[in-house]
């Protein structure tokens, strides 16, 4: 597809189109639809056809990747770990040219496989796309997301798919179903285990912070306020001296300061030189005798 | 001590000598993040070289270059000006031995 016409500048009603375009395809992400067979095969007789191939005579529609990726398995004979990436997810630059064409940069004509392309993404999530079977998976019936547009629920699955399967993440981190669902069943034990600190993080806020302390037993040993970036320390030792930093970040692109909880070294005795334990691979005894740290730039 | 920054679990040390050894050239090389899919990007082309969890960074002369977070609520992005660098992530504690902060 080739094009030569280019526009140097946009009317006041092309500028509005640019954020009403994008605004669209952010608000379709959560729209559940039923799949639209006229849609999907016009798509895949293009796909196809790219590799100079028919559209397969077997189109199945899947409930959801796991159920692509078990039927990819059976019909191959081979275990299916990943899909096309064809679907909703091309959302992205499908809205540009989507645009372009909303504006005459693209004739009706060049737009054809990127509109319909686009009607693919409206009901087809992904694609496994076999020489013998195209496997379709449908769009999930609830799709949430937060105020950042990241996949997440504190409260429940972020995705539930036509098939009952589930997945589950926290502000845009994929956590296990239990920390969302079922939070204060940890033991101390199983907290402790949890060692991706965007896990600990979400294990954190849904079940409490003070929950996670009374659960470990752990009690607060020292604070350090950072006046220069106005971030708070603690530093919480629990059980027979072991020792956990519970911080606050500096703030995020969105504004919010979330905490952190990281275990540190047993030795240590301040959360001055527990931040700067961390930092550097000075011992906790160098760190406790010059705590200083001075960061140019904490983001 | 000084430190040039910290980016998120990252922290960026500014080298007064030149980084020694051999260096690739990579364009948009990423550090941590690799669990939850959501790394930090030094945009751009630079010369590094991987030692463990450390990685020297030679920023090229000219602008500097940019240091993102792939999330969408996360770690503002910081600039890198030309010159050379240690990149590690923080340190944390686990099974009686230091280890990485994962994210």
């Amino acid at each position: 597809m080739t094009t030569t016409k280019v526009l140097e500048n946009l009317t006041d009603e092309q500028e509005a189109l640019l954020d009403k375009t994008a605004d669209a395809y952010i608000a379709d992400l959560t729209v559940s639809r039923e799949p639209d067979m006229g849609a999907i095969n016009r798509w895949l007789d293009i796909a196809y056809g790219l590799y100079d191939m028919p559209r397969p005579s077997r189109v199945e529609i899947a409930a959801s990747p796991e159920a692509a990726l078990k039927l990819a398995s059976e019909l191959t004979g081979e275990k299916q770990a990943y899909m096309d990436w064809c679907g909703v997810g091309d959302g992205g630059w499908v809205s540009f040219y989507d645009l372009f064409h909303q504006i005459g940069i693209l004739t009706d004509e060049e737009a054809t496989e990127i509109t319909a392309l686009r009607d693919f993404g409206k009901v087809a999530w992904d694609s496994v796309l076999l020489d013998e079977c195209a496997i379709v998976i449908r769009r999930p019936l609830v799709l949430r997301l937060d105020d950042d547009g990241a996949l997440h629920s504190a409260t429940g699955p972020c995705i539930e798919w036509a098939d009952g399967e589930k997945d589950f993440s926290y502000h845009g981190t994929w956590v296990p179903e239990r920390i969302v669902m079922a939070p204060k069943s940890f033991t101390k034990d199983e907290i402790l285990a949890v060692t991706n600190t965007e896990e600990r993080r979400a294990l954190g806020e849904i079940a409490g912070w003070q929950w996670i302390a009374d659960r470990l037993g752990a009690t607060v040993v020292d604070k350090w306020y950072d006046r220069s970036r106005r971030l708070r320390y603690e530093l919480l030792s629990y059980g027979d001296g072991q020792k956990l930093l519970r911080k606050q970040s500096p703030e995020l692109k969105n504004g919010k300061q979330p905490t952190y909880v990281e275990p540190v070294h047993e030795s240590l005795k301040t959360a001055k030189a527990a931040r700067k334990w961390q930092a550097t691979t000075l011992t906790p005894a160098q760190c406790e005798r010059d705590p200083e740290l001075r960061y140019g730039v904490e983001a | 001590m000084n430190l040039y920054a910290r980016h998120g679990d990252l922290v960026i040390e500014k080298l007064n000598t030149p980084v020694t050894g051999e260096l690739k050239k990579g364009t948009d090389i990423v550090f941590a993040g690799d669990s939850s899919g959501h790394p930090h990007t030094l945009v751009g082309e630079v010369m590094f070289r991987r030692d463990g969890r450390r990685t020297f960074v030679q920023v090229p002369g000219g602008k500097p270059i940019e240091l993102r977070h792939g999330k969408s609520d996360g770690h503002k992005t910081i600039s890198l000006p030309p010159g050379d660098y240690e990149v590690r992530p923080l340190r944390e504690r686990g099974d009686g031995s230091d280890r990485a902060v994962e994210d």
